[in-house]
């Protein structure tokens, strides 16, 4: 199997494109990225690495705008993102300059999604390595939406999801928990996934909420550490009610 | 007979154009909006080819909204102003766009600025602009009746004087302009000045 991870170009004699697996590997290297999509709110969540004391934590934004409707998250290869996330910046301007409407969230998605696809079937180049979750409320329908793209190009419509290291405990918990939420549970939901696999604290994560009349708001570390508190209290209140009726009986 | 025109108050610019549509010798309708909003604090009145004015300012406006998002903060006036410029230059000797522009807005630390942008890209940045035939009256206006930091009050009366002059002495006069204003609150429309109204619309 060791021949055919030269060229992009080639398929395996069993039908793997092997650089596209192995970008899906630097994908599961990257942060951890969490979105759910609730009925009003739609909330993404990504790990924050916090052994870097002297960086500027400003400079170093993990969920980003789109356009003034639409937001992306993303785990993997960070540089590769720059460069996907300002050729769709453009296009959602582009969009709106061409027919005047804002773009829809399937639209981006489907637009970025074609990019990573295109750089799986043009020579001399990599795919990028990057799973972007994009969420949005679609123009004049406000119907909230997340979807996920992955560096072969596919894509798809999720109530909830992850991404990055360790996506699959953060799929399973969200799995078992998932339930249609609004505002502050949405919130709750999403960071709940997160604490499964990352530190608890504000400072270990960084997560950012998407309403229709507010746009795209960053919660800054007190906010996330109050809903912290909130989930360990709920947690430790859970734990004690499990141990009450066992030393009863 | 397109008629735009501009100036700088105390913490406010004030742009108005007139509002017709006009092909040959057609009035296509006269309450077509001139003024494009092109961020929360800027406004770019345009007059000129209709459908470069269109085209120029929509792309001027998608630009600085791509800036936004790219940096994360806002354009100032200034920069917008010449990003305007640079592109009207770059198109002049292959395809030229034929839009004159009044380019307001107001910045947080600089205050309100004004910019005359003519279609061979011209740049200035000055008190008090004006394009079109109209530009003789209004200009003789402003010149005798501006003075700096002006209120919002004595302005919008000087615009009036200015609209009254281009009503009574141009020829083929637009009868409808439209006043949009831009501050520390950001840009909005302010008033109409209409002489003629669409016919009400038979029930």
């Amino acid at each position: 199997m060791a021949r055919y991870d030269r060229a992009i170009t080639v398929f395996s004699p069993d039908g793997h494109l092997f650089q596209v697996e192995y970008a899906l590997e630097a994908v599961r290297k990257g942060n951890a990225a969490v979105g759910v999509r609730g009925t009003d709110t739609i909330v993404l969540g990504v790990e924050k690495k916090s052994t870097v004391k002297l960086q500027d934590s400003r400079s170093v934004r993990k969920i980003v705008n789109l356009d003034d409707h639409i937001a992306l998250a993303c785990a993997g290869l960070k540089a590769d993102a720059r460069v996907l996330i300002n050729k769709a910046r453009i296009e959602c301007q582009s969009h709106r300059l061409t027919v005047e409407d804002p773009v829809t969230v399937e639209y981006i998605t489907r637009y970025i999604a074609g990019l990573q696809q295109k750089y799986t079937q043009s020579g001399g180049v990599r795919p990028f390595g990057l799973s972007t979750l994009i969420v949005g409320f679609d123009p004049y329908t406000d119907v909230p939406s997340l979807y996920q793209t992955d560096p072969s190009g596919t894509f798809s419509a999720w109530k909830a999801n992850a991404t990055g290291r360790n996506s699959n405990s953060m799929r399973e918990f969200l799995e078992k928990n998932y339930k249609e939420t609004s505002g502050q549970e949405t919130i709750k939901l999403a960071i709940r996934a997160l604490l499964e696999v990352v530190e608890s604290g504000g400072k270990n994560i960084e997560v950012a909420v998407m309403t229709k009349e507010h746009g795209l708001r960053q919660l800054d570390e007190a906010e996330i550490d109050a809903v912290v508190a909130e989930i360990e209290a709920e947690k430790a209140a859970a734990e004690a009610a499990k141990k009450a009726p066992a030393r009863e009986s | 007979m397109e008629c735009v025109f501009g100036m700088v108050g105390k913490e406010f610019a004030v742009v108005v154009a007139d509002s017709s549509a006009v092909h040959s010798i057609l009035v296509h309708k006269s309450n077509e909006d001139k003024i494009m909003l092109l961020d929360s604090h800027k406004l770019m009145g345009a007059s000129g080819e209709p459908g470069d004015r269109a085209q120029f300012t929509e792309y001027v406006q998608k630009n600085v909204a791509l800036y936004h998002f790219r940096n994360g903060i806002p354009l100032t006036t200034a920069a917008a102003a010449n990003f305007t410029r640079g592109e009207l230059a770059t198109a002049l000797r292959k395809n030229p766009y034929s839009v004159n522009i009044v380019l307001a807005g107001y910045d947080k630390g600089i205050g309100p600025s004004l910019y005359y942008i003519d279609y061979i890209a011209t740049l200035h940045k000055v008190d008090k602009a004006a394009f079109g035939y109209g530009s003789y009256f209004s200009l003789a206006m402003m010149d005798r009746h501006y003075h700096k930091d002006m209120s919002v009050e004595e302005a919008i009366e000087l615009v009036d004087k200015c609209i009254i002059e281009i009503r009574s002495r141009l020829v083929v006069a637009p009868p409808n302009f439209v006043i949009k204003i831009v501050d520390k609150d950001g840009a909005r429309e302010y008033a109409w000045r209409e002489s003629v109204k669409d016919a009400p619309s038979v029930a």
